[in-house]
């Protein structure tokens, strides 16, 4: 088209954003790649990155290693294959779950403070988990405490949607309010019941609560990762009504949108993908909230892009931080929350004082 | 065949029909006219503008776009026939002029729809109709109060309608940007219907208005015939006098503005 074509205009932030995503997107699955590859090679136990990585391709079938051979013993195996592996794996699709689903409600709250625990999720999943460490113990083998949090997580969501709901109207204002004051009545709810229990559960309560990674294993990845896979697939699909969204509520129902049942969908879909990330990892925190203000520092607010730079980064920033965690005061494992709220909010006071 | 009419609508915020904010609202845009809807605070001018883009759903009446009711149609299909331009900015996100633009695209594509060679054209198209092709990649945030609006129209453009609904599209700007952006708006010749406060604009602009009180039509017609020094004091509660425009023809509002004890 001639009009187009006639402006040249000297290259600026917005234009090379458009034309540069896929290069930003190449550069992040690079990354994403070179970190898990580093990523499993460290943690308090040594093991070098050649065996890491001799290990990782032995299993994968990509290299005929004579057993007699191997420069690795059956410990450093197992640690690399079964544990460290899976929780690299797993740190990489809850941070990617975690900062869509940050993106996806900042789109639809119209708020940059919005967050996948702000919507009373996490506190309901905090509560069945409290309600299985203080009471009923492992009653159903090693799941039941991810279980227990993502009923409580369901049930949680479902009180928010029925308060919120008005007239089948979901107001962004009334979804908010909401969201903090169930999380509010259940967080009550569930620090009554731990005061009332066994205060030697305290710590392992506390504990889950900061988040961590360590319950990893190769049987618990496909469940996040199918949720990641359909939460994504949906929301990029919505990619365009969530920037018709930004327009405001009046003016996105002229472009089209049936702004309550796409609020309504969008809702569903990040309190069942925080509802499992929560469930297998605890409430970690501040990785919705960050990720997508930097995502749209190098792709902008169209969501088409937004989302999954923000799924890549929010994928690459856990890992490290769990290398982190689970390096610095080895065999002491931080837990992950504690370090992604201390680099996000350190991160964001820096930002603001600075940018 | 109207492009937009709105015919016996009953609206109120609540279901209960008790406090109607519109009663019985019949109007209707032809093709090619600029309608003007003028009244007072409150009498219903921007409800009866939702009403036309499923924003408010009558409660009595029927809303007809292109002779089709909107009710009867898929969610997004009144969004190809009728673009709007309201009181509303988008949230700062960070949005680019162009990003903004883009949204009109919308009602137009499915899910997983990709931008083509035309929607770009058509984005272009409208920037440059509105004088922002320029300014295409700058935030929308910097703008100028004249140059956001100006922004809205060129997304509604996008749209590629065949009615434009316009809120107070003069609100916040200047005397020269209030006269450019209503002349661009006519010369686009797209069916319009528009609320205006400044009846001196709606006389000049306008080919026919509609008169809000209370929630019903009181008068509809040319401005010659609507504007009347009676009128006025009936609907707006304002002493006038209406002579012609001593260059253009239509009426000319001058308000009285001295109390009315102190006239002789």
């Amino acid at each position: 088209m001639s009009a187009s074509r006639s402006a040249i205009l000297p290259a600026d932030a917005a234009r090379s954003r458009r034309d540069a995503f896929p290069l930003i997107i190449a550069t992040l699955l690079a990354a994403l790649l070179v970190s898990i590859l580093i990523a499993v090679g460290l943690g308090p136990v040594p093991v070098s990155l050649a065996n890491s990585w001799g290990i990782l391709l032995h299993h994968l079938g990509l290299a005929h290693a004579d057993s007699a051979n191997l420069g690795w013993s059956p410990g450093q195996d197992v640690i690399v294959w079964q544990l460290r592996f899976p929780r690299v794996l797993l740190g990489g699709l809850v941070g990617a779950g975690l900062a869509l689903v940050g993106a996806s409600l900042q789109a639809v709250t119209l708020n940059k403070l919005a967050d996948p625990h702000l919507l009373g999720v996490s506190s309901g999943a905090t509560f069945g988990a409290i309600a299985v460490i203080v009471f009923t113990g492992n009653v159903v083998g090693s799941l039941t405490l991810p279980l227990a949090a993502f009923a409580g997580a369901l049930a949680s969501m479902a009180i928010v949607m029925t308060v919120a709901l008005r007239q089948r109207r979901l107001n962004a204002d009334r979804l908010l309010l909401a969201g903090v004051a169930v999380s509010f009545f259940v967080m009550a709810m569930a620090n009554l019941m731990l005061y009332l229990g066994d205060h030697r559960s305290a710590s392992s309560v506390v504990f889950w609560m900061l988040g961590g990674l360590g319950l990893a294993r190769w049987n618990l990845l496909p469940i996040p990762a199918l949720v990641l896979l359909i939460g994504f697939v949906v929301l990029v699909g919505l990619g365009r009504s969530l920037n018709a969204l930004m327009a405001g509520e009046q003016t996105a129902t002229a472009l089209g949108i049936r702004v309550s049942a796409l609020r309504l969908t969008v809702f569903v879909i990040a309190s069942l993908m925080t509802g499992v990330m929560v469930a297998i990892s605890g409430s970690i925190g501040f990785v919705g909230l960050m990720i997508p203000h930097i995502a749209r520092q190098f792709v902008g607010t169209d969501h088409r892009r937004l989302l999954p730079a923000s799924g890549l980064i929010g994928a690459i920033f856990l890992i490290w931080v769990d290398v982190a965690a689970r390096s610095l005061i080895a065999p002491e494992d931080i837990p992950v929350g504690v370090g992604t709220a201390a680099i996000g909010g350190g991160f964001f006071i820096w930002l603001m004082r600075y940018r | 065949m109207s492009s937009l009419s709105l015919d016996r609508v009953d609206w109120a915020p609540h279901a209960a029909p008790t406090d109607l904010i519109l009663k019985q609202v019949s109007l209707a845009v032809h093709p090619g006219e600029f309608v003007g809807v003028i009244g007072p605070n409150g009498s219903g001018k921007t409800s009866s503008l939702c009403c036309a883009f499923r924003y408010h759903r009558p409660l009595a009446g029927t809303v007809s776009l292109a002779a089709q009711d909107i009710w009867q149609q898929p969610g997004h299909w009144h969004a190809r026939h009728a673009a709007v331009v309201l009181q509303e900015f988008p949230e700062d996100f960070g949005l680019s002029v162009r990003e903004v633009v883009d949204m009109g695209r919308t009602p137009h594509k499915s899910l997983f729809q990709g931008d083509s060679a035309e929607d770009i054209a058509i984005v272009s198209q409208a920037l440059e109709q509105v004088g922002l092709l320029s300014r295409q990649h700058h935030p929308f945030e910097t703008l100028s109060g004249g140059e956001k609006q100006r922004a809205l129209l060129a997304r509604a453009l996008a749209q590629q309608p065949s009615l434009l609904i316009l809120d107070e599209p003069t609100n916040h700007l200047d005397l020269r940007h209030q006269l450019e952006l209503l002349r661009l708006v006519r010369r686009l010749g797209i069916s319009t219907v528009a609320t205006l406060h400044d009846l001196n604009l709606a006389a000049a602009f306008c080919d026919r208005l509609y008169v809000l009180q209370r929630g019903r039509i009181v008068a509809d017609g040319s401005p010659a015939e609507v504007l009347t020094a009676d009128l006025l004091d009936r609907v707006f509660g304002v002493r006038a006098l209406v002579d012609a425009h001593p260059i253009a023809g239509h009426p000319r509002i001058t308000l009285i503005t001295q109390e009315q004890d102190h006239e002789a």
